[in-house]
């Protein structure tokens, strides 16, 4: 089956709502840092943005927006500890099964059989809802995390968008 | 979200993001991508399908390993068996809100 063709189907979305056109982010080039470890050496973490926050927590606002709220996850957490909220995705499948976007379980299992080296000390959910006002991010919010990762000592970051 | 794989790649730790909006990880080109054509919500698979979240997972790692070229992003050979549905068309009643009257923008 051909891939979805997003750009259009929100730009016509939004604009039938009423908005003007979107400003989309277009790069034409990306930054790289090679991975210098063997796989079974790399200390993983991952990141989703789909409104999964753990039940000591507040829930997120499902319809949220510029919403810069980025929370610690346990990686031991059960995974029926945690509540999610995101107005932008179905979340039915996640719901009875978190990893199908946030596969916890299956990090820990690759984690306990060698094939990657461990699973950090912290894994993150943020950027979720919709986020306009992209300078926040950049400038502060995303540096603030990959500071947080140094400290863990993370050598390879799983992003998951939902 | 692959602004935050930029800023987080640009600052000396290697990501590998899981698409599942192809044009759209296009046009942000996070570091490194495997597009797998499944919904928004379901990257790895569908519940309760282990064996395919684990596959998913897999070959993302693989592609960390294996990846050149900044921006580089791979299919996966995965399909989802029937037709996706974007959240626009699934949720009935599914609206955001409208833009101000007057200024035209997103109310905050």
């Amino acid at each position: 089956m051909k891939p979805i063709d997003y750009v259009p189907a929100i730009n016509d979305y939004y604009q039938g709502l009423g908005y003007p056109e979107y400003d989309w982010t277009i790069n034409s080039d990306a930054p790289f840092t090679p991975l210098t470890k063997p796989l079974g050496e790399c200390r993983v973490s991952m990141l989703t943005s789909g409104g999964i926050s753990h039940t000591s927590r507040p829930p997120f606002e499902p319809t949220a927006k510029n919403n810069l709220r980025v929370d610690a996850v346990d990686p031991s957490a059960a995974i029926c500890d945690f509540d999610i909220n995101d107005a932008y995705y179905d979340t039915r499948d996640a719901g009875v099964d978190l990893n199908v976007v946030f596969p916890i379980e299956r990090l820990r299992e690759l984690a306990a059989e060698g094939v990657i080296g461990s699973v950090a000390e912290r894994l993150w959910s943020g950027f979720m809802g919709r986020i306009y006002n992209r300078t926040p991010v950049i400038e502060e919010v995303a540096p603030a995390l990959a500071r947080e990762l140094g400290k863990d000592e993370v050598d390879l970051m799983i992003m998951v968008p939902a | 979200m692959g602004l935050v794989a930029r800023v987080v790649e640009a600052a000396g730790i290697p990501t590998i993001y899981l698409s599942t909006g192809r044009d759209l990880t296009q046009q942000v080109l996070p570091p490194r991508a495997v597009f797998v054509n499944f919904p928004m919500g379901n990257p790895f698979g569908r519940a309760y399908d282990a064996t395919m979240q684990r596959t998913i997972l897999a070959h993302a790692l693989a592609h960390a390993v294996n990846a050149t070229e900044p921006g580089e992003m791979i299919d996966l050979p995965y399909d989802w068996g029937e037709r996706i549905l974007t959240i626009m068309e699934l949720q009935e009643g599914w609206s955001a809100s409208p833009p101000d009257p007057v200024t035209g923008k997103q109310p905050t």
